[in-house]
């Protein structure tokens, strides 16, 4: 799209354009009503509210913070493994490169966008009102939310990958499965292991929340601190799920570091 | 040992309506290096591809040895014809062995292919292929660590490992510098007739045609223009067909 005219100046479109976001931005603040001294004085605030998280946190809380930190942390990675796995078959089916026949793909590709338009947290109370509350309720809904995510981003992954090595094994004589397990998976590993990483990144942060809804975890807890204003234990809970992303993070790294 | 081309009445129509190639008849003789030599755009390269079907020819027929060249047979076309390609066309993650084995993938079954388990056997053929083009000690280097001249050696390496009775070179040196270039094309020649392996190259590098071609065969406009042993490219024919 060219934004510049012939002459150097920018085109009556791009100006016109500007204009218009600059307008509805303007009277989007005013029909808030957010006054100037609101603004200033929202800073302060919100540090002296954070400040309430830190300042005596409930330290006879640990133990059982630990434990459930644990079971969120092993809802996110059973779900994720298992998520994993399945993706891994579907995106071979999914992917345009891949797929033996593109009504199969497209066949997968449209139930994995169906499965992934419906929210976890839904997913989770749909599938906690049948089989009730724990831990299983949270991992399958996880498992189906991250699967149907995980196939159309392997799949995009697998189609991207460079088109040379590809046409080298098939000038060998191999067959289709070597094609696609030798000329296209080998180049899409490291890609593959960092889309995996960010959606375990994600379901740890979505298996917390999950417990809000009985699903297991820190999820329940953390809502009902929140509801009776336990700030003592609700600045360690946020810091001990922080924590727990970071290392999912720092692993991450250390395992692309290897396979690059 | 080599085997036979034969191309009878080929031509080549792409969808956008381009004629790449308007009815080529050619032979091509066991263990015979011929070179084909053409303009940009002549149809050098669709000509090769069809040969071990990376591309469809619209009209007539190709065979190799014994093999008519059709959907059917494209595996078993592709195990006997092997393929060195101008960008080396090598999987870049996977070390020099791993992609040498890949020369053997046509001889084995998908079990093979998922959980690259190749028997002993082939891991000597490839331990031998990768000794004869020289990188002896680098096999388990990982193939986009080399530069542009061991990447081919380890490309005709995989060609070796096929048993491959013809070796089809596309435009295999044009990537390389001059020194590389002639190190790497005495090698393919000197192990295809080592092995009297039928091999076929596009070059565009008139000097090397005539240096290592036993037969040039100029294309243009999609045409035989011309097809004469190597020392019979008289300048004439070199001009009208660069023309």
């Amino acid at each position: 799209m060219k934004f510049v005219s012939q002459s150097g100046y920018p085109k009556p479109a791009t100006l016109g354009v500007i204009t218009l976001v600059a307008a509805v931005l303007i009277s989007g603040w005013f029909s808030m009503h957010v006054t100037g001294s609101e603004v200033v004085h929202a800073g302060p605030l919100l540090i002296g509210f954070l400040a309430k998280f830190f300042v005596k946190p409930d330290w006879s809380y640990l133990p059982t913070l630990l434990m459930l930190t644990l079971e969120t942390f092993l809802i996110a990675f059973v779900a994720s493994v298992f998520a994993a796995v399945l993706a891994f078959f579907g995106a071979l089916f999914a992917a345009r490169n891949c797929t033996p026949h593109p009504a199969v793909g497209a066949a997968v590709r449209a139930a994995a966008g169906i499965v992934r338009a419906v929210p976890d947290l839904l997913l989770a109370l749909l599938l906690a009102s049948t089989l009730g509350l724990g831990d299983v309720p949270g991992v399958i809904a996880l498992f189906l939310a991250t699967a149907a995510y995980l196939v159309k981003a392997y799949a995009e992954v697998l189609e991207v990958v460079d088109g040379k090595a590809i046409e080298g094994i098939r000038s060998t004589g191999a067959d289709s499965a070597a094609i696609r397990m030798v000329g296209i998976v080998p180049q899409a590993r490291a890609d593959l292991i960092g889309v995996t990483f960010y959606a375990m990144d994600s379901n740890l942060r979505s298996a917390a929340i999950l417990g809000a809804v009985g699903a297991g975890g820190i999820g329940y807890d953390l809502a009902a601190a929140v509801r009776h204003f336990k700030f003592d234990r609700l600045g360690i809970m946020i810091l001990s799920v922080y924590l727990s992303v970071w290392a999912v993070d720092a692993l991450s790294n250390w395992v692309r570091g290897r396979v690059e | 040992m080599g085997t036979g081309v034969r191309l009878a009445g080929v031509s080549k129509r792409f969808p956008n309506g381009v004629q790449a190639i308007s009815d080529v008849t050619l032979g091509f003789s066991p263990g015979e290096v011929a070179v084909v030599l053409g303009p940009s755009g002549a149809g050098k390269s669709t000509l090769l591809r069809m040969i071990n079907g990376l591309e469809v020819a619209s009209e007539g027929s190709i065979e190799v040895g014994d093999l008519q060249v059709n959907p059917a047979t494209l595996r078993s076309v592709r195990r006997r014809v092997g393929m060195v390609f101008q960008q080396f066309n090598l999987v870049p993650r996977l070390s020099v062995m791993a992609n040498v084995l890949c020369g053997r993938l046509a001889y084995r079954n998908w079990i093979t292919s998922v959980f690259f388990a190749f028997p002993e056997s082939d891991y000597e053929t490839a331990r031998h292929a990768i000794k004869s083009v020289g990188l002896e000690g680098r096999e388990w280097d990982r193939v986009d660590r080399l530069s542009g001249g061991q990447q081919q050696r380890v490309a005709i390496a995989r060609t070796l490992v096929q048993g491959a009775q013809v070796i089809l070179a596309d435009e295999p040196v044009a990537s390389l510098d001059p020194a590389t270039s002639e190190e790497v094309l005495s090698l393919l020649v000197a192990l295809a007739r080592e092995n009297q392996v039928t091999l076929i190259l596009n070059l565009h590098q008139v000097d090397l045609a005539q240096k290592y071609a036993d037969r040039i065969i100029g294309i243009q406009k999609g045409k035989v223009h011309c097809d004469v042993s190597a020392d019979a490219l008289t300048p004439e024919l070199q001009k009208s067909l660069y023309r």
